[in-house]
């Protein structure tokens, strides 16, 4: 039991290592490539018509001020110490922190993310498994047909399809605002589709593949009847890559709350990158891209944690056990 | 949407992911002859037919819009402002009285094209990535997947968002800023599928006869990965059309007047309950566009499957 | 060579006297069996018309080749077809009950509480995610039969596994599959099979994944258990031998018909169809035909054997693995010393984890010993990597066990029989092609395969195909990796015949890597024994299978089925 524990530590702590090594990386590849920005930032900062009023007094004060005036290797070094210390810089355009800016959006965002990842997976798991599950082959081929055509629709167009039924036709949900429940449904339901669509389809393949399995023959060789066959076997072993597709879901639902945020006019992360970059507010679109990185490596994390409960294989590996995890993990992408 | 990357992964990858198992028990002697049927076979699959149709319908819009196009995109006639679809004006115009249709069809050629060079770059940098990653492995595996995880981690719209702040608006720079974003996903399957036939039995006995590594990778290894790489090209190029019109939605392409896909769309957000045809129509017509698209993908990767 | 029918025992002589009992009420009664796959529109037939009876407490074999419609008869007993396969006509009667056409809710009482299924793939018939025991109880459960009280449940599973033959069944229940090895993994779907004690057992090839020795122990523990409950047995393999030594009546089938059915002794010692006379001269057995021309030995040419260096010499050669997870490296190949003589076959034989593969790989260069030499022809290559050993490739070439795997797809067969030439470069384009001819008809094929791909072709006809791609650079040794072992019996003989044609006309030295000790004393000079990476023994076939040394090699040859053909054609 003892050696179980460490090999457990070491696997979490091995984890826990990679997820700061991309997020690291991630930090620095942002860095190199805002720092490409054609102009000066002290223009931008000084606001006004391009900064084009201000002296050179006020320029050099903002360089100062900014640390634009010290090596590029300095000021990365100094990004970096920040963002370690949780200071993300400060806002061209707001002239305030960085960090306490996107707090406060961070809470809408998330909820919205998460009211469309619930929607996603219920959606996804319900289609994905009577794909599979139902006798009827007419209802099954229809509902194969239906995962790729979510996945092929405009995001930005279903969000305004949404609301032009729901909000201005049948006025059942709010156009916009982000207060209540209500005010999260249709822009949660328009970055949902495409997570749906996602899930269906993985979880409709693994299950067939778990389907043409021995073991579900040995199962139906039982006596087991199609409920618990469909339970206790086959769906237990489609779990593992349609976990692998959460992850890379997560992320992307944050990604696309710019689009969905600035269509049903939310405040939150998306809409503060999508401004911060229509204005080219620097900080600001490196601490919400940094944000989104870190929401795909938590999630990865928590996943790669999950993943050994799920599958007991993954419970005896002593060393090199990411090594075979992320082998077991390009397999579950291949399957 | 990028969302999607891994479903291509994993649908490109499983129409390849044994062929030892799909390979019949007893081979049928008549297969070779059975091309020619698989040609017909389209015949009898509506979809297909709808969807090619589509595809060059649109191609054709891409390469001759004056021939399509009815009006000018760009000319506004203060005397049709925010006309309903009708005979003369197929989609409607919009608050500037332009045919909708038109700008549509001269929006056609931008939007392909941009999105044809964003899969170029992810397809071209993402398959060296993978190749590399795939026959050399060990430590140039590791590093190499290392820096795919980290493109992996910015989600492709965050991406192309963060590049555009860089460059500046306009349709190469979210062309660059998507295919890069892909390069990820590419390389992945790229990996994986060299990885396959590098531990394959065919190219162990290709190496007991004593081929070379340049050999084997040039005769063995690159034909047989490029099939799914081009299907995952094909299943690429839809999430590049889909990205970027968000990304031309959201305002970061070809600034206006110019027409661009998602930036029609955009355009009618303010007439949605007014003028109901603005963003419909056009939205309407890149999903038609992204199924049609996604259903011939598919079509290739089932035919290689079998 | 006769001499060797003499020194088998004959385990099965006794099955035989006792089964002429005489039949009684029959379990399962076949009559008239249809059966087609496919779409609704292209259905393709798998039974013609299949009859057959098993009495209780009777013990029936199925014989065929693969495509004979023997697993589909199977399937259709306990109503899983596989997707598009579909009764069309007949009746399968089951202690009095009709079970074509039965509801599926009936028929799910039957299935595992009357009927049980051992599987052919012990390796992936056991749900990976979840434990042993709740995989047994669960056999219990669906029919009411599982104990109530948590802990007598536990203990129900552990009776069963533990009388499956599982030592170790309190552990085993509390472990996942992937922790077990094929032999125990095949006890635990035995176990599952009989808990419910089903009246009729269908064992569908339920041993060929094993190795030998473990195949024996299963079907005796098989065959202890179901006569201990009386339980009919419906036995599926392909192998002639185990039907002959387990079954008390055989059923021969090919291509969805059956041929011939009788009591074993009948079927075995005076087959009266064409088929069976065929499938039973091709089934290897200690008895069969050998193949190697003995004129050929260069040990046995009279004369100074001294001159004659051997073609390859492997001395102390060693090779270890480090596995992921343990910290003792496994030593697969632990100082083997052999040699090979021009022209001759070396066999070595061994069961899975033997170090028989990795040892043929370190002589074809394919791995990198440890330790040792291997002069080949008068070279010590042993010390030669990367692109320097590329033209020593030329001298040796290798066939592999799987006629799907080894050939690449995306070539024709020219293009893949050529191929080495065109590696080393030695011939032009239209050279290739005539070469190519050449050698397609030597292995006894028509020109016109040669603009198909390996997927248009049979089996046999892409080992033919791996066959004459080895023989294209005129080598002095081909290295056969199980190169017969996925084959049908008949094919497998064919094959058989074409190596020593072969041989006989080229004087080519095989290395020939088998687990299947009947194929080996058809087709070597000389035998060597493996085991955990260890040589147990070498010599003469001859010697090797008259008079073993070592008791590993008397088990294995103990575990030959078939033994009981020897003696039904010997009576």
């Amino acid at each position: 039991m003892e050696t179980l524990k460490s090999v457990a530590r070491s696997y979490i702590v091995r984890r826990i290592g990679l997820a700061l090594l991309v997020m690291w990386a991630a930090f620095t590849i942002v860095f190199i490539i805002l720092y490409l920005v054609p102009g000066d930032p002290a223009r931008l900062i000084a606001g006004g018509d391009g900064g084009m009023t201000a002296t050179p007094d006020q320029l050099a004060e903002i360089n100062r001020q900014y640390g634009f005036d010290q090596p590029i290797f300095v000021q990365y070094l100094r990004a970096l110490g920040g963002v370690l210390t949780g200071n993300l810089g400060t806002s061209y355009q707001m002239k305030q922190p960085v960090t306490t800016i996107l707090a406060a959006e961070f809470g809408s965002t998330f909820a919205l993310a998460m009211f469309a990842l619930a929607v996603a997976v219920i959606i996804g798991f319900i289609v994905g498994s009577a794909t599979v599950f139902t006798r009827s082959r007419m209802l099954s081929k229809m509902l194969d047909a239906i995962p790729p055509l979510g996945a092929s629709l405009p995001t930005f167009w279903v969000g305004l399809m949404l609301m032009q039924f729901f909000s201005f036709g049948l006025h059942w949900f709010p156009s916009s605002g982000d207060k209540g429940f209500n005010s999260l449904v249709l822009p949660g339901v328009t970055m949902a589709i495409a997570g749906a669509a996602l899930i269906a389809q993985v979880l409709a393949r693994s299950l067939r593949t778990s389907y043409a399995e021995s073991f579900v023959e040995i199962a139906k060789a039982k006596g087991a009847g199609r409920v618990r066959v469909f339970s206790a076997h086959a769906l237990r072993n489609a779990l593992l890559p349609t976990l692998t597709v959460l992850g890379i879901m997560v992320a992307n639902l944050f990604a696309y709350s710019t689009v969905s945020e600035m269509i049903f006019s939310r405040n939150g992360l998306g809409l503060s990158l999508d401004k911060a970059v229509q204005t080219k507010d620097i900080p600001m679109v490196e601490g919400a891209v940094l944000i989104i990185a870190g929401v795909y490596v938590v999630t990865n994390l928590i996943i790669d944690l999950i993943y050994p409960l799920v599958d007991p294989r993954l419970k005896s590996l002593k060393r090199r056990s990411s090594r075979v995890l992320s082998s077991v993990r390009e397999e579950t992408v291949a399957v | 949407m990028s969302t999607l990357q891994t479903i291509q992964e994993i649908e490109t990858s499983v129409g390849t992911a044994n062929p030892v198992a799909t390979a019949p028990a007893r081979a049928d002697p008549g297969a070779g002859r059975h091309r020619l049927g698989q040609l017909a076979s389209i015949g009898r699959k509506p979809g297909m037919i709808v969807s090619a149709l589509v595809l060059l319908i649109v191609i054709l819009w891409a390469i001759l819009p004056s021939v399509f196009a009815p009006y000018d995109p760009l000319r506004a006639n203060v005397s049709d402002l925010l006309k309903a679809p009708s005979a003369a004006h197929l989609f409607g115009t919009d608050q500037l009285g332009r045919d909708i249709y038109s700008r549509m069809v001269f929006g056609t050629q931008l939007s392909l094209v941009t999105s044809f060079v964003a899969v170029a770059i992810g397809l071209f940098f993402g398959s060296l990535i993978g190749l590399f990653a795939g026959y050399l492995g060990r430590h140039t595996d590791a590093v190499l997947m290392r820096v795919v995880d980290v493109i992996l981690a910015i989600p492709m719209l965050v991406l192309a968002m963060t590049i555009v702040t860089a460059l500046g608006f306009g349709s190469v720079q979210l062309a660059i800023g998507v295919g890069i974003g892909m390069i990820g996903s590419v390389a992945r399957v790229m990996r994986s599928e060299v990885m396959r036939v590098r531990h394959s039995m065919f190219v162990d006995a290709e190496r007991s006869m004593g081929a070379g590594t340049i050999y084997i990778v040039f005769r063995h290894v690159l034909p047989s990965a490029v099939g799914p790489v081009l299907v995952l090209a094909v299943l690429d190029f839809v999430q590049a059309i889909l990205a970027i019109a968000a990304l031309s939605f959201l305002g970061f392409g070809a600034p206006p007047p110019a027409p661009e896909w998602g930036a029609i769309v955009s355009a009618g957000q303010p007439y949605l309950s007014t003028a109901w045809w603005i963003s419909t129509l056009p939205g309407l017509t890149i999903a038609v566009f992204a199924v049609c698209v996604n259903r011939i993908a598919r079509e290739l990767q089932e035919r290689r499957t079998r | 060579m006769n001499d060797a029918d003499t020194h088998v025992a004959t385990p099965g002589a006794t099955t035989i006297a006792t089964s002429v009992a005489p039949v009684l009420a029959p379990v399962l009664t076949i009559e008239d069996l249809r059966v087609s796959y496919g779409t609704p529109r292209h259905r393709m037939p798998a039974l013609n018309g299949v009859s057959l009876e098993i009495g209780a407490g009777q013990t029936v074999a199925v014989v065929g080749e693969s495509g004979s419609g023997k697993s589909t008869t199977a399937h259709s007993t306990i109503a899983l077809l596989p997707p598009g396969g579909r009764i069309d006509h007949g009746s399968i009667r089951f202690e009095g009950r009709e079970l074509v056409g039965m509801h599926d809710a009936e028929m799910r009482d039957i299935r595992g509480a009357r009927i049980g299924l051992i599987p052919q793939d012990p390796m992936s018939s056991l749900n990976p995610v979840t434990r042993i025991s709740v995989q047994v109880k669960e056999a219990l459960k669906v029919h009411g039969l599982l104990e109530r009280d948590r802990r007598a449940g536990n203990a129900q599973a552990i009776e069963l596994l533990r009388s499956a033959g599982l030592e170790n069944a309190e552990r085993v229940a509390a472990q996942y599959p992937h922790q077990l090895s094929g032999g125990m993994r095949q006890r635990v779907l035995i176990a599952i099979a009989l808990a419910c004690r089903p009246s009729l057992v269908i064992a569908d090839e339920p041993t060929s994944a094993l190795d030998v020795t473990v195949q024996r122990r299963i079907l005796d523990h098989i065959e202890r258990l179901t006569r201990e409950s009386g339980a009919s047995v419906l036995l599926i393999t392909h192998d002639l031998g185990v039907a002959a030594d387990r079954a008390d009546h055989i059923v021969v089938m090919n291509h969805g018909e059956v041929v011939e059915r009788g009591t074993t002794d009948e079927v075995l010692g005076s087959p009266r169809d064409a088929y069976t006379r065929k499938l039973l001269a091709a089934a290897p057995s200690l008895s069969s035909e050998v193949l190697f021309s003995a004129v050929r030995r260069p040990v046995s040419a009279a004369g100074d054997s001294a001159e004659l260096k051997p073609l390859l010499s492997v001395d102390t050669l060693r090779k270890t693995f480090r596995v992921p997870g343990d910290d003792a490296d496994l030593v697969a190949v632990n100082d083997v010393t052999f040699d090979i003589a021009h022209g001759e076959t070396l066999a070595i034989v061994g069961e899975s984890g033997s170090g028989k593969s990795t040892t043929a790989r370190l002589v074809l260069k394919l791995e990198e010993a440890d330790s040792g030499s291997i002069v080949l022809d008068g070279t010590d290559i042993s010390r030669i990597t990367g692109a320097a050993i590329r033209p020593f490739r030329r001298q040796m070439q290798m066939v592999y066990q799987n006629p799907y795997g080894s050939l690449s797809p995306h070539l024709t067969v020219g293009e893949l029989i050529t191929e080495p030439l065109r590696i080393h470069h030695l011939a032009s384009r239209a050279e290739r092609n005539s070469i190519a001819s050449d050698l397609i008809e030597q292995v006894s094929l028509s020109t016109g395969l040669l603009d198909r791909r390996p997927s248009e072709l049979s089996g046999g006809q892409r080992q033919r195909v791996a066959i004459a791609r080895a023989l294209a650079l005129e080598p002095q040794l081909i290295v056969c990796d199980e190169a017969v072992s996925a084959l049908d019996v008949s094919v497998q003989a064919q094959i058989l015949d074409l190596l020593a044609r072969i041989q006989a006309e080229r004087n080519v030295a095989f290395l020939f890597i088998s687990h299947d000790l009947a194929v080996v004393r058809q087709i070597a000079h000389r035998v060597l024994v493996m085991k955990n990476g260890c040589v147990v023994e070498q010599g003469d076939t001859a010697t090797i299978f008259d008079s073993p040394q070592a008791e590993y090699t008397r088990d294995l040859l103990h575990a030959i089925p078939g033994g009981s053909i020897t003696a039904a054609s010997a009576a």
